[in-house]
């Protein structure tokens, strides 16, 4: 029993120091820039539904800022529809795999020319491609150390945009895009220290999916200066 | 005089590697390891491919190395390294036998290159699929279709690309399965558009007839 207590209390400690060594602090940082232009043609009908899939060009691109842009979308208003990308692969493959999904107007017609294509969409009732595309910099604001202390911080931006291309004509109907920045910074005693990340990417990808919501649903449309928070009761009376 | 830590060192360092330097540190005790793990992954897509089906009878060659390919990939975390080695050969034959099976309305095994020793009297030409390289960033191969007679009608070179940033095995993992479905796409998506194959489709001489095998890719 005292061999399993000691066990158990050397454990705990590890963990306690681990926990204690870096303690990451979250900070959504701040919204820059929103630029959506109220495409019309973008506008669903019921039943009607988007695939957002990612940057063809960017193996790199992590399936969480899908999930973050689908997420952003459907939670801003439930009833819009967002196709599963990767159901959407598998039922239209070889078409929008990474190398082969289209990018041009021309690809496009082309590959909408395809009649099983043509019948496999009218069957998912799928209307638009959200092609997302996301940029991330960070500028180094510098910092200082002593001999067992110190501090560092720099500037992270990014950039999410949205491609909408139109699935039913090939026509790209316009790009939407949302920029963030954040101050980061770590502070450090030892090996003991508190870092303050910025989650731009999360941040730029939900406000962009508010606003592609906006512009699907309509209400972008219906109430240009409402793009910002168009979703208020206050706004439908 | 004591050394300064870590950051003193590298005054640009980032902050994940700051991050990352300082739990390597507190988990360093151990020391560096070298893993090695072999994995079978799963097949790349298990639907039907959506196209339409030719009307042509094709037998299908596997070159002896494709059932051999292994793709590694290193994934280090902090001083460890982890190799993984993924048995992808039996997987890539089997996604290209679901990819026949949608484009050819009539496929077969065959056993090697034409001239085959039986003749193969009952098929319009052969198709031979080689692995032509595979590495941590690309899975290649080259398929190449035969008229009966050996000679080349047209090639084709199509390579999956793996992602930069692979951080864990799900990603070595989904980066290999891209990269599959990828090539199998390429070659789907492109097999009808050369005018070598849209005469060998039509089955008659043609002005094509005479010219030397075109050069891949498409």
């Amino acid at each position: 029993m005292a061999h399993a207590g000691s066990r158990s209390f050397v454990l705990l400690t590890l963990l306690a120091m681990l926990v204690a060594a870096c303690l990451p602090i979250p900070s959504p940082g701040e919204v820059e820039d929103v630029d959506v232009p109220f495409f019309e043609a973008a506008f669903l009908a019921p039943g009607e539904g988007v695939v957002i899939q990612g940057d063809p060009g960017d193996r790199d691109q992590e399936a969480e800022l899908l999930e973050c842009l689908a997420d952003g979308i459907e939670d801003a208003d439930p009833p819009l529809r967002v196709i599963p990308t990767q159901g959407f692969r598998d039922a239209l493959f070889p078409w929008f795999e990474p190398s082969t999904s289209p990018e041009s107007e021309a690809d496009f017609e082309r590959t909408l020319a395809e009649p099983l294509v043509q019948a496999k969409l009218a069957t998912m009732n799928a209307r638009h491609l959200v092609s997302l595309k996301a940029e991330t910099s960070e500028t180094d604001m510098g910092g200082a150390e002593m001999i067992i202390a110190g501090v560092h911080g720099n500037t992270r931006t990014s950039r999410v945009a949205a491609e909408v291309v139109d699935l039913r004509s090939g026509e790209n109907l316009g790009e939407a895009g949302v920029t963030v920045s954040g101050k980061q910074a770590i502070v450090h005693y030892m090996l003991y220290g508190v870092m303050l990340f910025a989650t731009t990417e999360t941040t730029a990808c939900e406000e962009l999916g508010r606003d592609l919501a906006s512009v699907l649903n309509g209400q972008a449309i219906v109430y240009p200066d409402a793009r910002r928070e168009p979703f208020g009761q206050d706004r439908l009376e | 005089m004591e050394r300064p830590l870590l950051l003193a060192t590298h005054p640009s360092i980032s902050l994940r590697r700051a991050l990352g330097l300082l739990l390597v540190l507190l988990a360093g005790c151990t020391g560096p390891s070298e893993t090695d793990h072999h994995i079978v992954p799963e097949v790349a897509y298990e639907g039907t491919p959506l196209v339409e089906p030719l009307d042509v009878r094709v037998g299908i060659h596997y070159d002896d190395a494709l059932f051999q390919e292994q793709a590694s990939i290193h994934v280090r975390q902090g001083e460890d390294l982890d190799r993984y080695h993924f048995i992808a050969g039996p997987r890539t034959v089997e996604l290209f036998e679901r990819v026949f099976a949608a484009l050819f309305r009539h496929p077969s095994r065959v056993a090697g290159r034409p001239p085959l020793a039986d003749g193969g009297e009952d098929l319009d030409g052969v198709l031979e699929v080689r692995l032509e390289s595979v590495s941590s960033s690309v899975m290649d191969y080259r398929l190449t279709l035969f008229e009966l007679t050996g000679r080349q009608i047209y090639q084709w070179r199509a390579n999956g690309r793996l992602a930069r940033e692979i951080d864990d095995v799900e990603d070595a993992l989904g980066g290999v399965r891209t990269a599959m479905r990828d090539a199998a796409a390429i070659f789907l998506v492109g097999f009808r558009e050369p005018p070598q194959v849209q005469w060998w489709l039509l089955g008659s001489d043609s002005e094509f007839a005479d010219a030397p095998p075109p050069a891949g890719p498409f």
